[in-house]
């Protein structure tokens, strides 16, 4: 039997070899880091609000990881670390958006917001309650749940990538779940 | 206590619901969701947003990894440009295309003392009080520009007077604010005397704006 935790120190074992391999020179490593990777940071920006030019965002993720790669210690997974990057880019934009249209407000320890463009992100209509719940929560709540629940993060992964801490982390999704759970509630 | 065990509970439900969550703690927390409704109630909610299609898009792996730089390049950061910082950079080039057209337009000239004057009155003044309003100042006194900017170094133009109105006019323009009317139309004229001949001697171009003189 394989438990969580090892599956995931042999992921990340894995995402370590593949580190290695691209810096001596492989960069079909890259690739698979790439292709293992991406999906979950689109779903993760998707998720967040983001509604422009997610790829790009992903890509900017990518190419500063790789070019910082040597500050990437192994103390947490691949996938926090490239999720704690793209967050930061993400608020990056956020506050150029902001500039730019000095409408934009930024939220809750400028988590990233932007949710109403979940109005084409969650495409079916019976998922319209799910859309009204998710967006009820606050930006944080938000963030904290779509990494707990569709990222299968850790609490600790949590506030790594939000670079918070582990029982702020737990409180926000508490707080998120009661939230959905009455908003979801069968009358 | 009974809150502990319940958020102890509620903490696994995104496990649960992922499949990732431990088999050992599987039975307990299955035991625990059948007996009490509001766990359940919850997890049952996890489980919608869970399932709910978000949509993303799917992404070029390849496209992507290419941008990558070979490991040592350093911070490189090639990204791909939006539209935005692609209109900022458009007006970008063309603001300094502006402000070299500007300035090859003064430098056609042959290197009369029109050009040179300017530039030594601004390094003149720049030694002391670096502003423009310094210029306009010391720019409508040719007799003061001559000897500490241009005579020095360089001899007397060959059209007494043009540098003059020259370096006037451009000083004055900078401070264009305080002109009256007449001044202003005086302004326009002595632009419109400004001789653009291509330059015969391109060694004398060099000396344009090197802000040493003066110090």
């Amino acid at each position: 039997m394989t438990s969580a935790t090892e599956s995931v120190d042999q992921e990340q074992e894995t995402d370590l070899a593949l580190i290695g391999r691209w810096k001596s020179g492989n960069h079909r490593a890259a690739t698979q880091l790439v292709g293992r990777h991406a999906d979950a940071l689109s779903r993760f920006a998707a998720a967040a609000g983001e509604r422009e030019e997610i790829e790009e965002l992903v890509q900017d993720t990518f190419v500063r990881a790789f070019s910082a790669i040597d500050s990437f210690r192994g103390e947490s997974s691949f996938r926090t670390w490239l999720l704690t990057i793209e967050r930061r880019l993400m608020l990056d934009r956020q506050r150029a958006r902001k500039r730019e249209r000095n409408t934009v407000e930024i939220g809750e320890g400028d988590a990233v917001s932007g949710f109403g463009a979940l109005d084409s992100i969650i495409a079916q209509e019976t998922q319209d309650r799910v859309r009204s719940a998710l967006e009820a929560l606050s930006p944080m709540q938000r963030e904290v749940f779509t990494l707990r629940v569709q990222q299968g993060l850790s609490y600790r992964e949590i506030a790594a990538v939000l670079e918070s801490t582990e029982g702020a982390a737990r409180v926000h999704y508490h707080n998120a779940a009661q939230t959905i759970k009455e908003m979801l509630r069968d009358d | 206590m009974t809150e502990n065990i319940h958020a102890g509970f509620r903490d696994l439900i995104p496990d649960l619901v992922n499949g990732t969550l431990e088999r050992s703690r599987l039975a307990e927390v299955e035991s625990h969701l059948s007996a009490c409704a509001s766990c359940r109630e919850e997890a049952s909610a996890v489980r919608k947003v869970a399932e709910s299609a978000i949509f993303a898009p799917r992404m070029d792996t390849s496209g992507i990894a290419s941008a990558i730089p070979p490991y040592g390049i350093g911070s490189v950061v090639p990204l791909r440009v939006n539209s935005s910082r692609r209109r900022f950079v458009g007006w970008a080039t063309l603001a300094a295309a502006a402000a070299i057209a500007f300035i090859a337009l003064l430098r056609v000239d042959d290197g009369s003392p029109s050009v040179r004057s300017t530039a030594n009155s601004v390094a003149v003044s720049s030694g002391s009080n670096p502003t423009i309003g310094t210029v306009a100042r010391v720019a409508p006194q040719p007799e003061s520009v001559g000897a500490e900017g241009v005579a020095a170094s360089e001899p007397a133009s060959q059209r007494p007077g043009y540098p003059v109105r020259a370096v006037r006019a451009i000083a004055l323009a900078a401070g264009s604010n305080e002109l009256s009317s007449s001044d202003l139309r005086q302004l326009m004229s002595d632009i419109e005397t400004l001789d653009a001949r291509p330059s015969a001697d391109p060694d004398r171009v060099g000396e344009l704006g090197t802000g040493e003189e003066g110090r």
